[in-house]
């Protein structure tokens, strides 16, 4: 009798305290969003026997190259077939996905589709006074390829230009148009278009629309196209750049080595080398599913560059920094044996007598004023590694941001005693308006030696400045300098690695977590994720938590954000995607070449839909009713005559 | 005819082994607009900032729309989707570090009592910061079917179907959180003796 009384009661008196709320339109809006993408394919069992699977597999593997390039579509990069070998720079397009790009693909143009960014791009073409252009851009594919060419290396007279491929998908379409909009002419012996004022032309060459602002560059096409002239495809660099490579890259940047003569050729004119040793260069940009991966790669001969070539030395960053430093920063950055550079400034000079001397005399009057030698305490210093942080802190109600740089012992590096002459330095030089110079205070902190800038030695406070305003002066009142409570210069020393950060509690989580005891760099989700994205053997590297600093500011981005506008906070503060995404970059240079990696991380779904909405905006505003009787359309053109 | 198991069609529709699902209607579009409320009334519960709650929604329909290729069809979509509301919940707890008391003090305010007497008012008020109280600092398994029953609503066969147990396990649960809430709280309830008079 008593429980069904009691669990009406407790029934009424939690569902009292435990008030369950009603979606809201916007959370409503983003799951249609979500329920009108397409999910990604489901993976199919693997039916097949062993064996059978075994043979598909080899069979992909030998065959997969090949058939992706056919299977895949990729017409930007197959128009490299067509572009002469004395090209200086070819840059190739592909907006064919890749098998692993498929699921990425479906998302992003469900995004398109949602936010109807297609219609909005369709009615900016629909307005160009060309209206051939949708007729003419069913008839092409949406890879592209565009070059740079130089026709001086062949029996061809005539100017360089640029040169743009576009793959065709349906040749009679496209010939129906530029029947239609272009007059036909005969170019170099070759039939073809051009416009009516005779600015550009165009042939259609091995499945291509040709465009090009000179003649004689259409003539080299085809003569690549017939074989008698070689094509990029064919040089020795351009192979190994695109080997280089990731396969599925969807931009590809390829200077060659008569690209890089010719900027040779310029910086030689200014009495520089910028490009000594380096035959090619290539950059890639890939789609990856939670972000934009840039590849690049240059070979450096250490021979032409020996400074350079030290650089090879230079180990890989340590993996014990990544456990020697606090999980959790917005954002750090990494060098190994930053004292390479040093020769880097140092092999600039050594061929100009003048330079060498200047450098000479500024390194001796730098010794002098500071008691700081750089061959003696600088680059012995810096033989190790070297890590720059910057960390939240602070409680929830107070937060707080802080500094860290730690310079390791590694390598046998001893930064300790550069260290001591830097304090020594700061205390002579260091005033405060008294007169009193800086002190340092030295204690033993759980068994770690530190140095504390004295606390007194910067005001807490910032100084007041009123001067009373004179007849119609003004009266000036503002408050100037005071170091925020608990900033400083904090410093520790474990083995001869030096720890510099800003306040006490940083510099106590940094040497809780160099001593391997509390959380790392090494446990955090977000850090080991970037780290993956690194190339092997990284010698520098930079993390940036987009994310988490977005994340910081979301109460000031909710403030400054118009709420009707269509783009709420989560759209622009997770726009580079979630907490366990950030911005990664790196470096490696193995003796050979240089190659590396730059990772911009985004959510592409709120990438379109910001840009959809600025793009709605701007059209709702073209519809605004004129002010002066004209439409903002016409008002422009009316002020620009 | 085959019967369609949608929306709360009743504790047997729930149980596992009833696998006479018209999957065919199991759309996207069904799923959202049929259980969008449960599913965020289920995560505002156990997540009190709406925006999180939200986000973890929108999780939870990511995922479910991802997975509806494998959905079996045994328990009912509703069930389905609160199975998967309450992993998504857990991951937010777990990221987030927050323990349950983290959860009390941001607890958002409530709607006000609906008594106008002010001291059944204030009785109202103590009675439900109470039982927060007490409901939080119960273990997980007999908080979550507590809130399941009680304030979710659904029978101890679909608790068990949510929360992965049999109807004899979650009856078990609930008396034992039962008798916790009974035990401390007492004074919001009806004395044994005054019950049976």
């Amino acid at each position: 009798m008593n429980e069904p009384t009691n669990d009406n009661r407790l029934r009424e008196i939690m569902n009292n305290s435990f008030p369950g709320g009603e979606p809201s339109d916007q959370l409503e809006e983003r799951v249609s969003r979500l329920a009108a993408t397409p999910p990604a394919r489901p993976a199919r069992p693997l039916l097949l026997r062993p064996a059978k699977a075994a043979l598909a597999l080899a069979l992909f593997l030998a065959v997969g190259g090949a058939a992706y390039k056919i299977f895949f579509q990729r017409t930007g990069e197959q128009a490299i077939q067509l572009i002469p070998s004395n090209a200086y720079l070819v840059v190739t397009l592909d907006t064919a996905p890749s098998p692993s790009q498929i699921g990425l693909w479906q998302r992003i143009q469900g995004a398109l589709d949602r936010e109807g960014v297609k219609k909005q791009i369709g009615n900016v073409v629909h307005s160009l006074p060309d209206r051939a252009w949708p007729e003419f851009e069913e008839g092409i594919d949406k890879s592209i390829a565009v070059a740079v060419i130089d026709p001086k290396c062949c029996d061809v007279k005539g100017n360089g230009g640029t040169v743009v491929f576009l793959s065709i998908k349906d040749e009679a379409k496209v010939t129906d148009v530029l029947k239609r909009e272009l007059q036909p002419v005969v170019v170099q012996r070759m039939n073809g278009y051009r416009t009516k004022d005779g600015s550009f032309f165009v042939a259609l060459i091995g499945g291509y629309v040709v465009g090009a602002t000179e003649p004689t560059l259409l003539q080299l096409v085809k003569l690549v196209d017939e074989g008698k002239l070689n094509s990029v495809a064919q040089l020795p660099e351009y192979q190994q750049a695109r080997k280089a490579l990731p396969e599925d890259a969807n931009l590809m940047l390829f200077v060659s080595p008569s690209g890089l003569d010719l900027i040779q050729d310029e910086g030689k004119k200014h009495g520089a080398k910028p490009m000594r040793g380096i035959p090619w260069m290539a950059l890639s940009a890939t789609l990856r599913d939670d972000g934009i991966a840039i590849d690049y790669k240059a070979p450096v001969n250490p021979r032409s560059n020996p400074e350079y070539g030290e650089f090879a030395a230079a180990p890989e960053l340590p993996a014990e920094g990544f456990r020697r430093l606090p999980e959790g920063p917005y954002g750090m950055m990494a060098i190994s044996q930053p004292s390479r550079f040093w020769k880097l400034v140092d092999g600039a000079v050594k061929e100009d007598p003048r330079g060498r001397k200047e450098l000479e005399d500024g390194l001796a009057q730098f010794e002098k004023e500071t008691g700081i030698s750089v061959p003696r305490d600088i680059l012995p210093a810096l033989n190790g590694s070297l890590w720059l942080a910057v960390y939240p802190t602070g409680t929830a109600g107070k937060s707080s941001i802080d500094g860290l740089l730690v310079i390791d012992d590694s390598n046998g590096a001893n930064p300790a005693p550069l260290a001591e002459k830097l304090r020594a330095y700061a205390s002579r030089e260091l005033k405060d308006q008294y007169g009193r110079h800086a002190q340092f205070l030295e204690t033993d902190r759980n068994g770690v030696q530190q140095w504390t800038l004295d606390p007194s030695f910067f005001p807490t406070k910032p100084s007041k400045y009123r001067r009373p305003g004179q007849g119609k002066g003004p009266t000036i009142n503002f408050e100037y300098g005071g170091v925020p409570d608990g900033k400083s210069f904090f410093q520790a020393q474990i083995g001869n690695s030096i720890l510099i950060s800003s306040s006490q509690e940083m510099l106590d989580r940094a040497v809780r977590a160099f001593k391997g005891e509390g959380l790392s760099l090494d446990t955090d989700a977000a850090y080991t994720k970037m780290r993956g994205r690194l190339p092997a053997g990284a010698q520098e590297a930079l993390f940036v938590s987009i994310p988490a600093i977005l994340e910081r500011f979301r109460p000031q981005i909710e403030k400054a954000l118009d709420k009707t506008d269509g783009i709420s906070v989560d759209d622009i503060v997770k726009v580079c995607g979630a907490l366990d995404n950030g911005l990664a970059a790196g470096g490696h240079y193995d003796g050979a070449s240089e190659m590396g990696v730059f990772f911009i991380p985004l959510d592409y779904e709120r990438v379109i839909h910001i840009a959809s909405t600025g793009l709605k905006s701007l059209d709702e505003m073209e519809k605004k009713p004129e002010i002066t009787g004209l439409p903002v359309r016409n008002m422009v053109a009316e002020s620009t005559r | 005819m085959i019967p369609i198991i949608w929306g709360r069609s009743g504790e047997s529709a729930a149980l596992a082994g009833r696998r006479s699902v018209n999957r065919e209607a199991l759309t996207a579009d069904e799923l959202q607009r049929r259980h969008l409320g449960d599913v965020f009334r289920y995560v505002s519960r156990r997540i009190p900032q709406r925006e999180e709650a939200e986000d973890v929604t929108a999780e939870v329909f990511a995922a479910a729309f991802q997975q509806l290729h494998r959905f079996s069809g045994k328990v009912e979509p509703r069930l389905w989707l609160l199975g998967i509301a309450r992993r998504k919940t857990a991951d937010w707890y777990r990221k987030h570090s927050r323990g349950a008391e983290t959860c009390i003090e941001s607890l958002p305010e409530l709607p006000a009592p609906s008594s106008d007497e002010p001291e059944a008012r204030y009785a109202q008020e103590e009675a439900r910061k109470t039982i927060r109280l007490l409901v939080y600092s119960m273990k997980d398994d007999h908080r979550e079917a507590l809130i399941l029953h009680y304030a979710d609503g659904l029978t101890a066969a679909e608790v068990g179907a949510v929360m992965g147990k049999s109807p004899q396990a979650v009856h078990s649960l609930l008396q034992r959180a039962r008798a916790a809430v009974y035990r401390s709280g007492s004074k919001y309830f009806v004395e044994e003796s005054e019950a049976s008079k």
